[in-house]
């Protein structure tokens, strides 16, 4: 027989509020892709430096979320959410712009036309790579299995999406009803929805 | 799965944090088990009876045979 006793010393909730987390996430998740999206396709004129601040200003915002919604309840306040939030950090905000815009330099000053290109092509697209090796060390060394769990959902979750949407993109643009878009959009389109997925899946939970 | 968690605690006068840092789990974990929303594993399970000092079974309510 279960009895109810109440709590004599409820645990204090998370704060910021739920609502400016969401703020925050979709700022950070939606930003970083329109502003890549920006950069790609309308570099070199005001489009281009538009999209630039635009993904600043989610890069801000994903730092804010890091720095102030950190609860120690929630996974970046716990030991391998600060080792996973350092590693994202050096990897998306230093050493990915690094090559990008490396690659960038490079191909408009024709270092890109020979064999060379291949490394080039390939340098900015590493970072992303290493982004997935980075979820799973993280999943290894979290020993939280509410977090693991909510975190296994989320990117079960993002995975079906982007494939879903991959597919009906890919049917859209062979049948001429839509327009190209580069495969690079769909990691990024992934990390984007993985910032969406994941508060939810931890909704379920909590 | 229902469980004695939330009384068992109360008796010891612990916050959900308190007991989330002799586990070494977050908050969220302590409180997605006591209301039944998340089961833990069975090293979990032992790591909670050691703590409380009571068979899993004193602190977990077997649902099929309840």
């Amino acid at each position: 027989m279960m009895s109810v006793v109440s709590d004599p010393n409820p645990s204090p909730k998370a704060s910021p509020p739920g609502w400016v987390r969401l703020i925050l996430t979709l700022c950070a998740s939606f930003g970083a892709v329109i502003g890549a999206l920006m950069i790609a396709f309308l570099w070199g004129g005001v489009g281009g430096w538009v999209g630039l601040t635009v993904v600043a200003l989610a890069l801000i915002a994903w730092a804010l979320l890091v720095r102030f919604c950190g609860a120690p309840d929630d996974f970046r306040g716990r030991p391998a959410g600060r080792r996973y939030g350092r590693r994202m950090a050096v990897t998306m905000g230093l050493i990915y712009p690094i090559l990008f815009f490396a690659a960038l330099w490079l191909y408009k000053h024709g270092w890109a036309s020979g064999p060379l290109g291949y490394p080039i092509a390939v340098a900015p697209a590493l970072p992303l790579v290493g982004v997935f090796l980075i979820l799973q060390r993280f999943l290894r060394e979290e020993t939280d299995e509410v977090l693991r769990a909510a975190l296994m959902a989320a990117l079960v979750w993002s995975g079906a999406l982007t494939l879903c949407e991959a597919t009906v993109w890919g049917f859209l643009e062979t049948f001429g009803k839509a327009p190209n878009v580069w495969m690079w959009a769909v990691p990024v389109a992934f990390f984007a929805q993985l910032g969406i997925t994941m508060p939810l899946a931890q909704r379920r939970y909590s | 799965m229902k469980n004695r968690l939330k009384v068992l605690r109360a008796e010891r006068g612990w916050s959900q944090a308190d007991l989330a840092e002799r586990l070494d789990v977050s908050r969220q974990s302590v409180n997605a088990i006591e209301t039944g929303k998340f089961d833990p594993s069975l090293p979990l399970a032992f790591r909670l009876a050691r703590l409380f000092g009571h068979p899993i079974e004193a602190i977990f309510e077997d649902e099929a045979v309840g």
